[in-house]
């Protein structure tokens, strides 16, 4: 009853936070366990040196997302990639992917790029279905490469259940899958470039030039970092910490672009997304500990394993749940609440955890476009002045095209786990 | 009522430099371990457990913000579907239900922190424990009164009716859009 209390209370908007407390309250009470270890779960925070890395890079994606990096971005991807068919749609694309791997929520990338490029697109003659759903979706693509913080939390969590799961195999698991997105969808840009016979503009070195020398003090950061973690030479806090600095150092000190006035603001909302993921981390916790401790995962999957037998069926149901699950919950509380429930099933299954990840990521993703309720389609939605009907219509090419990389990264392991292992 | 707004202005003002402190503090100092690290070979032992309570104790300013900024993770789908009025009356049943739940959060941590105090543990030296974790209950009691408050104003919104609804609804929708100058306190 009072469980059925909170959960409708959750549907109306009350904080996730407060939801996962009360649920631990009243478990801890039940089992006539001291309230005082929900806090000592939280506690717990202080002790998992990962999770350092999320107001590190949740910072650095905050500086360049308030500084005018996204324009110096656009103008040098559109110097390099602008004189393909359909190349403002791939230079779209590939400045939502990197944005939204160092911002890791989706949200910002719409906000932060979307006001650029939607009128360039249109400007250039794409079509506005087609480009309005470009950069909705242009949203949640990125969230399989380094460093984003979807990936960082699911190694997190993951990596206390199964210890081969860690951050640094995570990130190498994501780039074929992510690749393979980022390719399909700039084909797709690059046939509608061709339907709407959008005008190419010629190739000029000298552009390229001055838009690299305009960027000259971002572009070592991807390298470095990515540089750094994808080789190995950096351990990935090192890496969280240098870009954090690097960034700030670059757009605070060297551009100018935000203030000191004004940075104490940019951190408090970078702050917010943190203090809200972790604060939901530390009563997720709380409540897998007791979970765990009634051996609930285990009762899961005897009750899965009598409707599911194979691994293949247990993957498709898994996609469903997930899917759904994406439409209602960020991905940030969704990975800290259903990741620990899952894996275990998971690994009964014999499915890698580490693909699992990729497979979690990629499904999260894509429930954040899609109807009804996907965050990043109403972002769009304000943030546009279209009608939310009008978005769904928009991002429908799009999903279809996202479920199919979905089903080839589930139904084949090795895109994930060749680089990895 | 201008000295209480004065207060409140003040306040969030405090609310920022203190995670403004707090972040860059993390940065310099896990800066200075990296250097120590790998140009001089040594390290200082108390970094590491100072960079851990740093990252609670921005949890949770951080949560006592996102509450200010009404940017909690949340599911909410009532913000789309629902008018104004009926809207206001459940935010101050959400608002208040948080608000209790907090309420009962302050407590269990200052239990907690109060077992630290007897157990006399150091977080590192020179700050005990319990110092440290005193964070969780001060901060729950902060949201529990902050988000009380704001109860009362939906209340009084949703009572009155047709008032501006001042939500910014598309803000709570998810902690992640950021880009434009966010809401400051409202309570």
């Amino acid at each position: 009853m009072i469980a059925a209390l909170t959960g409708i209370l959750a549907l109306c908007g009350a904080p996730l936070f407060a939801v996962f407390a009360a649920a631990a309250l009243l478990l801890y009470a039940h089992a006539d366990l001291d309230r005082s270890l929900i806090a000592a779960e939280l506690g717990r925070l202080a002790t998992m040196p990962l999770l350092q890395t999320l107001p590190m890079f949740a910072l650095a994606g905050y500086v360049l997302a308030h500084s005018n990096a996204s324009r110096r971005l656009v103008r040098l991807s559109r110097a390099a990639f602008g004189w393909l068919p359909g190349g403002l749609a791939i230079v779209a694309l590939l400045a939502c992917t990197l944005l939204t791997a160092f911002t890791g929520a989706s949200g910002i990338t719409i906000v932060a790029l979307g006001g650029l490029l939607m009128p360039a697109l249109l400007a250039d003659g794409y079509g506005e279905r087609f480009t309005l759903g470009l950069v909705t979706v242009g949203g949640s693509l990125g969230l399989l490469f380094a460093p984003s913080l979807p990936l960082i939390l699911y190694g997190v969590i993951a990596g206390q259940i199964s210890p081969e799961v860690t951050v640094d195999r995570l990130f190498l698991a994501g780039v074929l899958p992510g690749l393979m997105i980022t390719l399909l969808m700039a084909a797709y840009g690059m046939l509608e470039g061709l339907r709407f016979r959008v005008a190419r503009t010629p190739f000029s070195p000298r552009e390229l030039g001055a838009a690299l020398w305009a960027a000259k003090w971002e572009v070592p950061l991807p390298f470095v970092v990515l540089g750094g973690i994808y080789t190995g030479k950096l351990v990935i806090s090192e890496a969280a910490v240098i870009t954090a600095a690097y960034a700030l150092a670059v757009e605070a000190l060297i551009y100018r672009e935000i203030p000191w006035r004004r940075l104490s603001g940019v951190i408090r909302e970078s702050m917010v997304l943190v203090g809200g993921i972790l604060v939901i981390l530390g009563m997720a916790m709380a409540i897998t500990n007791y979970l765990v401790d009634q051996e609930v995962p285990m009762l899961i999957f005897d009750a899965v394993q009598r409707a599911i037998r194979s691994r293949v069926s247990f993957l498709v149901a898994l996609n469903l749940f997930l899917l759904a699950v994406g439409c209602v919950m960020d991905i940030f509380t969704a990975i800290v609440v259903i990741v620990p429930l899952v894996i275990p099933v998971a690994l009964e299954y014999g499915v890698n955890p580490t693909h699992l990840g990729i497979i979690f990521l990629a499904n999260l993703g894509i429930g954040y476009c899609t109807p009804p309720v996907g965050v990043n389609l109403f972002i769009a939605g304000i943030r546009f002045g279209r009608p939310i009907i009008s978005i769904y219509r928009a991002t429908l090419v799009f999903l279809l095209l996202l479920l199919a990389a979905l089903a080839v990264i589930t139904y084949v392991p090795g895109l994930s786990l060749w680089l990895a292992e | 009522m201008r000295a209480f707004r004065k207060l409140i202005a003040a306040w969030s003002v405090a609310e920022e430099a203190a995670l403004a402190v707090l972040v860059v503090g993390m940065v310099g100092l896990s800066g200075a371990q990296i250097v120590l690290r790998n140009v001089f070979k040594t390290g200082i032992p108390w970094i590491e457990p100072a960079l851990g309570n740093s990252l609670l104790w921005i949890t949770m300013l951080g949560a006592l913000a996102a509450t200010g900024a009404r940017k909690h993770i949340s599911i909410d789908l009532a913000t789309h579907f629902v008018p104004a009025r009926p809207k206001a009356a459940l935010r101050a049943v959400t608002d208040g239900f948080a608000a209790a739940v907090c309420g009962f959060l302050a407590r269990a941590s200052w239990r907690y922190v109060t077992f630290m105090k007897e157990a006399g543990d150091a977080a590192f030296p020179g700050v005990p424990a319990w110092a440290a974790y005193a964070v969780m209950p001060a901060v729950f009691a902060l949201i529990a009164a902050r988000l009380l408050a704001r109860a009362a104003l939906a209340l009084a919104e949703a009572a009155r009716g047709a008032g501006a609804p001042p939500a910014p609804a598309p803000d709570s929708l998810s902690p992640a859009n950021g880009a434009k100058p966010d809401g400051r306190a409202d309570a």
